[in-house]
């Protein structure tokens, strides 16, 4: 990341010649930050560390908070082991289902409410405004109020542990289309009309300009769709019972509740590890995505 | 390269707001027409109805003989410039230039060919590769010029296109355009409020009020014999002066103010009147029969140009003389002007009285 590595580049050189006047304020601000830092990273650390070491070492002594020696073993163990975890599944085939939801959530939701904002913006039908509110109304049912007749209406299509059920319920989204339409409202009318006296239909005029001009506004949404979808929980415990189509975050749970059952000594380890590697993918995202999307915002071309 | 014939053609919107009132013209092909006014006279209205970026609500649009009243834009042949040029950002000049072609499915070698030459007409060869937002207005302008010229279409229609860019630039940018259409011979629409450039530019202005064509004729003519009262202050800087008065018997007599003209100097028809008199028709009289008294003096090199409050008539007018004679202050001032160089118009109407 340029950015960051080069701000404290920047302040030391300010500093520099006037290092000995640190005033009280910047080392209290300092302690602020660093504190809170620490703060929210301290359980992470503590979650990684004890994923590395033994069955027997954490419950014997707790918590750790430096590197064990079975790393390796408990990592390969939860990865590519059946009997590790829940006793059908592993770790890599949830972080794959994980990986389907969250990319199809994210992806399907930017596809749905692009199109739909493009109807409610751009094509002069009776009652677009009505329908937009309607739409917007939806805010006020999120899944969780709606979730009995979606579960009803999925299987009657025959459509549990299936990924189109696991998905398809969730995509609608009203926050999306209100994006996007007010982006889209934002572009200059010149453009639409440059366009079609260039020849360009409503599809060209969409794909050629529309969504190339839209770019930042897709990789916002899909930073926050991806974590959203990769982070479901409610809806893909109540639709799958087939431990092939377990996400990691109910794979989190089962353990846990394994956990609580008792019967064999507890595989905290494993939990943590399971955690660990299920923070991974949208962290990684959202540094991926955060470069592109700064990158796209100081470079607003309107 | 066509024609382009506009009959009564009328523009109402869906809130009652009437735009265009029965415009007819006839613009010849290779002509360059400017359609003048102020905001809300229906200018631009006129210009997207042409475009076919509005739809007609009555009369008539023919583009080289073809009516195109629901013809779609794209298939009127027609290319536009408009005022914050419509470039889309996210190409390349070239591909900018190059859209309506690859619509059109022109063939890939000669898209490069027709971009390359109007890129080298209008100077832009070597920022091709560029983005809008890299270049400067100026260049910004001349990107949308060209998108325009590649298609070769059968006219140029112009939404204000200069009004985006300092002075300096904009002459420079005014003679581009009139030099261009010269040299392509493509039938021209310009839209504008800025006299200046529609004296220049044009072949024929149309001046528009009120959704009404007031008046359609060359630049001179348009000049040297406004139609009406609404045309003859709109052209011309500083403004026209009017004055109110009666003829009586082929003499003036001005509402309030002691002397007038003699009998036989107007050959109006008797009645109330206005009458306009251009700054630059005035001169100082001693005798002279428009009294008033001095409110400013500008000294502007050249000229200086005097304003004055007329007695008796609550008006003002402005005076423009030749040369850097020292003119008093303030104080009590006489004019005259020429009864040859008077316009007088129909105080109801406003439409010019025959002299």
């Amino acid at each position: 990341m340029a950015a960051s590595e080069d701000i404290p580049a920047r302040a030391a050189a300010a500093a520099r010649p006037r290092r000995l006047r640190i005033s009280g304020r910047t080392l209290a601000n300092h302690a602020i930050l660093i504190l809170g830092a620490v703060f929210l990273c301290a359980p992470l650390w503590i979650a990684f560390m004890s994923s590395t070491h033994s069955a027997e070492t954490l419950y014997r002594e707790g918590l750790q908070f430096w590197f064990g020696d079975s790393m390796l073993e408990t990592y390969g163990a939860v990865m590519f082991d059946t009997g590790g975890v829940t006793k059908n599944t592993t770790a890599l085939t949830m972080l794959g289902n994980s990986m389907v939801l969250g990319l199809g959530f994210a992806i399907g939701k930017i596809v749905i409410s692009m199109t739909a904002a493009y109807a409610i913006v751009y094509f002069r039908f009776r009652l677009a405004t009505p329908f937009f509110w309607v739409i917007f109304l939806t805010l006020l049912l999120p899944l969780e109020v709606r979730i009995v007749p979606s579960y009803e209406v999925v299987a009657s299509l025959g459509l549990l542990n299936s990924y189109t059920g696991l998905i398809v319920p969730l995509i609608a989204s009203a926050t999306g289309t209100f994006f996007f339409r007010q982006f889209y409202k934002s572009v200059p009318d010149e453009l639409l009309e440059a366009a079609r006296l260039d020849g360009a239909g409503p599809l060209r005029f969409f794909l050629d300009i529309l969504v190339p001009l839209s770019r930042t506004m897709v990789a916002a949404i899909f930073i926050i769709m991806f974590v959203v979808g990769w982070n479901q929980y409610l809806w893909p415990i109540i639709m799958t019972t087939d431990d092939q189509l377990y996400t990691i975050v109910i794979g989190i749970k089962q353990v846990y509740q394994v956990l609580a059952e008792g019967g064999e000594l507890p595989q905290y380890q494993e939990a943590f590890a399971l955690t660990i590697l299920a923070i991974l993918p949208p962290v990684l995202v959202v540094l991926f995505f955060q470069r592109w999307f700064i990158k796209g915002l100081l470079e607003s071309e309107k | 390269m066509a024609d382009i014939r506009l009959s009564q053609v009328e523009k109402r919107y869906p809130n009652g707001a009437h735009a265009v009132r029965g415009v007819c013209v006839d613009i010849a092909d290779g002509e360059f027409v400017v359609l003048l006014g102020p905001s809300g006279c229906g200018k631009s209205t006129l210009l997207r109805m042409v475009a076919g970026l509005e739809e007609i609500t009555e009369g008539e649009v023919a583009i080289g003989g073809a009516l195109v009243n629901d013809v779609s834009p794209a298939d009127r042949d027609i290319a536009m410039v408009f005022q914050n040029y419509a470039l889309y950002p996210h190409m390349s000049v070239f591909k900018n230039m190059a859209y309506g072609l690859i619509n059109r499915r022109f063939p890939k070698e000669e898209v490069r060919a027709k971009v390359e030459a109007a890129a080298d007409m209008l100077q832009l060869r070597d920022y091709l590769d560029r983005r809008p937002h890299q270049l400067s207005g100026g260049q910004r302008q001349r990107v949308a010029m060209g998108r325009a010229i590649v298609r070769e279409p059968k006219a140029f229609l112009f939404d204000e296109p200069l009004s985006n860019l300092d002075a300096k630039l904009r002459v420079h940018m005014r003679v581009e355009i009139k030099q261009l259409q010269r040299r392509l011979g493509i039938t021209a629409l310009y839209v504008t409020h800025d006299q200046v450039e529609a004296m220049t530019l044009a072949d024929r202005l149309i001046v528009m009020n009120g959704g009404v064509a007031e008046q359609i004729g060359t630049p001179l003519e348009v000049y040297e014999r406004p139609a009406s009262a609404f045309v003859a202050t709109f052209i011309g800087s500083p403004a026209m002066a009017m004055l109110r008065g009666r003829v009586d018997g082929g003499a003036l007599r001005l509402d309030g103010q002691p002397a007038g003209l003699p009998s036989g100097a107007l050959k109006a028809p008797d009645g109330p009147v206005t009458v306009g008199v251009r700054p630059e028709d005035l001169r100082l009289a001693e005798d002279g029969w428009i009294a008033g008294r001095i409110e400013l003096v500008e000294h502007l090199g050249a000229d200086q140009v005097l304003h004055a409050a007329l007695d008796g008539q609550g008006e003002r007018l402005i005076a423009r003389f030749a040369g850097a004679e020292s003119l008093p202050a303030d104080g009590p001032v006489r004019l005259a002007a020429d009864p040859a160089k008077l316009h007088l118009f129909c105080p109801e109407s406003g439409r010019r009285l025959a002299a």
